[in-house]
């Protein structure tokens, strides 16, 4: 027993030693659902699972950098078995008590989104086959790239800025010279018993340029978030879109209930989104997710239905 | 368009500059915005798409649970959670923890009810704490032995409190260091105390 005992100690040690200020953790999720809408689609049953491994090391006087990397199949998603894959070590992050710096290939354009309120359920509710494109929602064509984002506190409020060098690459490098550059900013304050944020961002690759707020508040036991946002391209229509949602806790599950109003020049779509969600314990939970729309800027108005369950590791 | 990358940019450097010579806690910001929009989908948080994914998956898991708070495990606690639950000590003693410390973090919380009791692993949570004469704010105690070693850094004690706004828990706004510190430091005296009384 003292041989095993000492055994696994010093195995432990090897395989996982790690210096005192340095740190790799591991989240997981996996899911299985069931999909329905249009009849063409079918029923659809689909899985996934994802990994990930987060790298961080504390440099000392408070500064920590990390990284992470991971493989994923999406449950959500139709993908070939193929598309398994490693992916990550993409972004490096230098945090400090303050403010942090994240610098490398997947930053997100700071402030487009912002605004952007209504869809709750999701992503595998899409599967169901109707309401494929509606007309008026969506920011951005581009919403990441090679760049690095700055996010600070500000007394009680806190600013995300992000440049973009290439908005286009999808590689670990950019060049300063690079025309696909793309700019943005995030900033979110209290108001008293309300939390406000608003964003404004612009692509130079597709000359677009955005610009939302978005308010929430606690109300009747649940939150409560509206939001507008408007895209301007430079040429042609852009997209107009307002929304709002509440969220709540109805006897342990999870309850939010969206509605997004979305319009480009004549050209009009609303979508009402549902999803409930039940913990079952040990990290497991059951969902029941629901999506309406309609609107003559609706393609294939309908109902689309997904219900499954959904694990953490 | 130009002018306004430039004013980003601008922006950029001066808050880059700026935050690093000021004391602002940016991780209390982010964990107050992380009540409103929820730890995904706050917009002051970096994802890659693989993380994002994860993080809503883990999320929609913990559905319904109040107390969820996105916090993965490192590999070193996994391990020793797993060499835990299959009963295989690591270490000398038959224990992966210190006992004394363990007994002598029993004795502080005895008069708590109990959330989670973890003996392989070393972990006490207590339930929520109310007072009477106070019954819009709880606060809750959690305790982490770290290693076997009789030591002030084997212990790692979290002190939560909250009050109710509106209807809604939300964390107090205040410094609660010194009070897990006396926790911390009642732990410590049980379990010399408890040393004391049996030496082996």
């Amino acid at each position: 027993m003292k041989k095993l005992v000492m055994a696994v100690s010093a195995l432990s040690a090897a395989m996982f030693s790690t210096s005192a200020n340095a740190d790799i953790s591991v989240s997981g999720s996996a899911g299985v659902g069931v999909s329905s809408g249009i009849a063409a689609a079918g029923t659809q049953v689909t899985n996934g699972a994802a990994l990930s491994f987060a790298l961080s090391s504390d440099l000392g006087n408070g500064v920590t950098v990390s990284t992470s990397a991971g493989i994923s199949l999406d449950s959500n998603d139709e993908k070939a078995l193929s598309t398994v894959n490693a992916t990550g070590l993409s972004n490096l992050t230098i945090a400090t008590g303050g403010s942090s710096v994240v610098i490398g290939g997947d930053i997100d354009i700071a402030g487009d989104g912002v605004g952007e309120v209504g869809g709750v359920a999701g992503d595998l509710v899409d599967e169901g086959g109707y309401n494929v494109t509606l007309s008026g929602m969506g920011g951005l064509t581009e919403e990441d790239g090679y760049g690095f984002a700055v996010t600070t506190a500000v007394g009680g409020a806190t600013v995300t800025a992000s440049f973009i060098l290439d908005s286009d690459g999808a590689k670990n490098m950019a060049t300063t010279d690079d025309a696909n550059t793309a700019t943005g900013v995030a900033v979110s304050l209290p108001v008293g018993n309300m939390s406000i944020t608003l964003g404004a961002a612009n692509d130079e690759k597709n000359s677009q340029s955005v610009a939302g707020g978005e308010v929430s508040m606690a109300l009747g036991g649940g939150t409560v978030k509206a939001g507008m946002a408007e895209m301007s391209p430079t040429t042609g229509n852009g997209n107009s879109t307002w929304g709002v949602t509440y969220s709540t806790t109805m006897g342990g599950a999870s309850v939010s209930v969206g509605y997004t109003n979305g319009a480009s020049g004549s050209s009009k779509s609303t979508r009402t989104e549902l999803s409930v969600s039940q913990s079952i314990g040990a990290g497991a939970s059951l969902f029941l997710d629901l999506q309406n729309a309609s609107g003559s800027g609706t393609t294939t108005a309908g109902t689309n239905v997904a219900v499954g369950t959904t694990f953490s590791f | 368009m130009k002018r306004f990358n430039l004013i980003l940019v601008t922006l950029i450097i001066t808050l880059a500059i700026t935050s690093c010579s000021q004391n602002r806690n940016l991780k209390k910001n982010l964990e107050e915005y992380d009540e409103v929009y929820g730890y995904c989908d706050n917009p002051h948080r970096q994802f890659s798409k693989r993380e994002y994914k994860i993080c809503k998956g883990t999320e929609k898991a913990n559905a319904g649970d109040p107390d969820w708070e996105f916090e993965p495990e490192t590999i070193e606690e996994r391990l020793r959670a797993m060499i835990g639950a299959e009963g295989v000590a690591v270490g000398s003693g038959g224990s992966y923890i210190n006992q004394d410390l363990w007994n002598g973090a029993m004795k502080t919380v005895e008069q708590y009810p109990l959330k989670n009791v973890d003996s392989n692993g070393g972990y006490i949570e207590s339930e929520w704490i109310t007072e009477s004469n106070n019954p819009n704010e709880r606060c809750a105690i959690k305790i982490k032995i770290l290693n076997q070693e009789l030591t002030s850094t084997s212990v790692k004690t979290n002190l939560i409190c909250q009050k109710l706004v509106n209807g809604n828990w939300v964390n107090k706004d205040e410094d609660l260091t010194d009070a897990s510190n006396q926790i911390t430091i009642s732990v410590l005296k049980n379990a010399r105390d408890q040393s004391l009384t049996n030496p082996n």
